[in-house]
C-alpha cells in the first residue's frame, strides 16, 4: 500500500505517474492503483518464477479471476528517482524508464483487457508497450534523436529465451519500429502531434491482428 | 544503409501485391510471417540436410529443439516449393512432396496452440497448415516477379512433369504459364 500513502502524502510514486500518464495518454482508466500490485525480489521468487528479468508482471488465472503482480527492479526505481524523467529523458535514466514503462504498460493494458472480459495474448502486450515506450519518449521530448535506433534497434534480447519467446520481442520489437516510423514521418516531423495521439489512441484499442493491419495500412 | 530493413520492405511489398494477385487474404501476423521468412532465405544458404531425416529427428527431440527443427521443415519447404520450383523440375521429390512435408510441420507446430504466454505464431502455423498450396501459389507468384520468367524450356521440363507425375501443383503450374493440361490426350492445350 505504498502507492496509496505515497498519495496521501501529495507526492505520486514513479509507478503511479506512469500508469497516470498512461491512462491519460489513451484516454483510459483502469480504477486500479499499480502500487497495490507491486512485489519485490523475494516475492518474485517465492512466486517460483523460471526467469527473473529487471521487469516481470506475473498473471495467474483461477476460475474467472485474474490476478495480477508486478516486479520493476528496485535500481531502476531508485535510478528514476534520482533522475525524474518528467524533467528529461537522457544516458543515466532512459533505459530504467523503458523497463519500468514497460512494467506498467503491460499492467495498464492487461487491467484494461480483463475488465473488458477480451483475451490478450503475450505477444499484444510486448507490442503495446512497445508503441507505449516510443509514444511517452516523444512527447517527454519531441525532438530527440536516435529515438527509434535507441528503443527498437540497439536492443539485445536475453540469452535464455525460449525461440519462441525470442520470436515474440523480435516480432514486437520490428512492428513497433515500423509503426513508430510511420507516426515520426506523417506526424512528429510535421509538428502534428495531436493528431499522432488520435492514431495512437485508434491503435491502442485494436485487437493483434487490427494492430498489425493498422502498421501495414500506416507504413503503405 | 540499413539492409536488413529494406529487404524486407521490399518482400513486404511483394507479399502485398501476390496476396492481390491471387485474390487471397491472411491474417496481418501470417503476411508478417511470411515476409520474415523470405528475407530470411535472402540472406542464408537452404541448409543440405534431407527434410525427411529432419522430420525423424524432430520426433525424438525436446519440445524446444523440436519446435526449431519442425519450423525449419516447415519454412524450407515452403520456400522451396515456391521460390524454386524450377529447380525441383528433375528431381526425384517434387513440389507436392514439399507441400505433405511442410503442412505437416506446421500442423504439429499449429497443436502446440498459442495461448496466452504460448507460441506467438500459433495461430500463423495452422494457416500455414491449412492453406499451404495457397501459400505455395503466393511465394511462387513472387518468384516469378522477382527471379525470372519461365522460358520454353522450363514449360516443356514442367509438362513433362506433369505428364509423369499428374501433379496437380504441375497442372495449375502450367495453368498459371498459360498451357493447360488434360484433356485426355495428355497433349498441351
Amino acid at each position: 500500500m505504498r502507492g496509496a500513502a505515497e498519495r496521501h502524502r501529495g507526492r505520486l510514486s514513479i509507478l503511479t505517474r506512469l500508469q497516470l500518464g498512461l491512462e491519460a495518454l489513451y484516454r483510459v482508466d483502469t480504477r486500479l492503483d499499480v502500487e497495490a500490485f507491486v512485489i519485490d525480489e523475494r516475492q518474485r521468487q517465492e512466486s517460483g518464477v523460471a526467469r527473473a528479468p529487471r521487469e516481470q508482471l506475473l498473471v495467474s488465472e483461477s476460475g474467472d479471476e485474474l490476478s495480477m503482480a508486478l516486479f520493476v527492479d528496485a535500481k531502476a526505481i531508485e535510478t528514476l528517482e534520482r533522475h525524474d524523467p518528467a524533467s528529461g529523458l537522457h544516458g543515466e535514466n532512459f533505459a530504467d524508464f523503458c523497463i519500468a514503462l514497460e512494467g506498467v504498460s503491460h499492467f495498464v493494458y492487461l487491467a484494461l483487457c480483463a475488465a473488458g472480459e477480451r483475451r490478450v495474448s503475450a505477444l499484444e502486450l510486448e507490442l503495446q508497450a512497445e508503441v507505449d515506450k516510443f509514444a511517452c519518449c516523444v512527447l517527454l521530448d519531441p525532438a530527440a534523436e536516435g529515438l527509434r535506433r535507441r528503443l527498437f534497434r540497439d536492443v539485445r534480447f536475453a540469452e535464455d529465451l525460449e525461440p519462441h519467446e525470442r520470436e515474440r520481442y523480435r516480432t514486437a520489437n520490428d512492428e513497433a519500429d515500423r509503426y513508430a516510423g510511420a507516426l515520426e514521418r506523417q506526424f512528429v516531423a510535421e509538428d502534428r502531434l495531436s493528431e499522432m495521439l488520435a492514431d495512437l489512441r485508434r491503435f491502442y484499442r485494436l485487437g493483434l491482428s487490427e494492430k498489425l493491419a493498422h502498421i501495414s495500412r500506416a507504413t503503405r | 544503409m540499413d539492409l536488413g530493413g529494406s529487404v524486407e520492405e521490399f518482400f513486404r511489398d511483394e507479399v502485398d501485391k501476390a496476396f492481390r494477385d491471387r485474390g487471397l487474404t491472411a491474417g496481418a501476423l501470417t503476411e508478417h510471417y511470411l515476409v520474415q521468412l523470405l528475407a530470411t532465405y535472402a540472406a542464408q544458404p537452404i541448409q543440405a540436410e534431407p527434410l525427411a531425416l529432419k522430420m525423424l529427428e524432430a520426433v525424438e527431440a525436446t519440445p524446444r529443439e523440436r519446435r526449431t527443427q519442425l519450423r525449419e521443415i516447415g519454412d524450407t519447404s515452403l520456400f522451396v516449393s515456391g521460390f524454386w520450383t524450377e529447380s525441383l523440375a528433375d528431381k526425384l521429390v517434387d513440389v507436392d512432396y514439399y507441400i505433405d512435408l511442410g503442412g505437416t510441420a506446421y500442423g504439429e507446430l499449429a497443436r502446440g496452440g498459442t495461448g496466452w504466454t504460448g507460441d506467438p505464431f500459433g495461430d500463423v502455423f495452422g494457416e500455414l497448415a491449412e492453406n499451404f498450396a495457397r501459400f505455395v501459389e503466393v511465394l511462387m507468384v513472387i518468384s516469378r516477379r522477382t527471379t525470372h520468367v519461365a522460358n520454353n524450356e522450363d514449360v516443356v521440363r514442367l509438362y513433362q512433369r506433369w505428364q509423369r507425375t499428374k501433379s496437380r501443383w504441375a497442372a495449375a503450374r502450367l495453368a498459371a504459364l498459360g498451357v493447360i493440361p488434360g484433356r485426355g490426350d495428355g497433349r498441351p492445350q
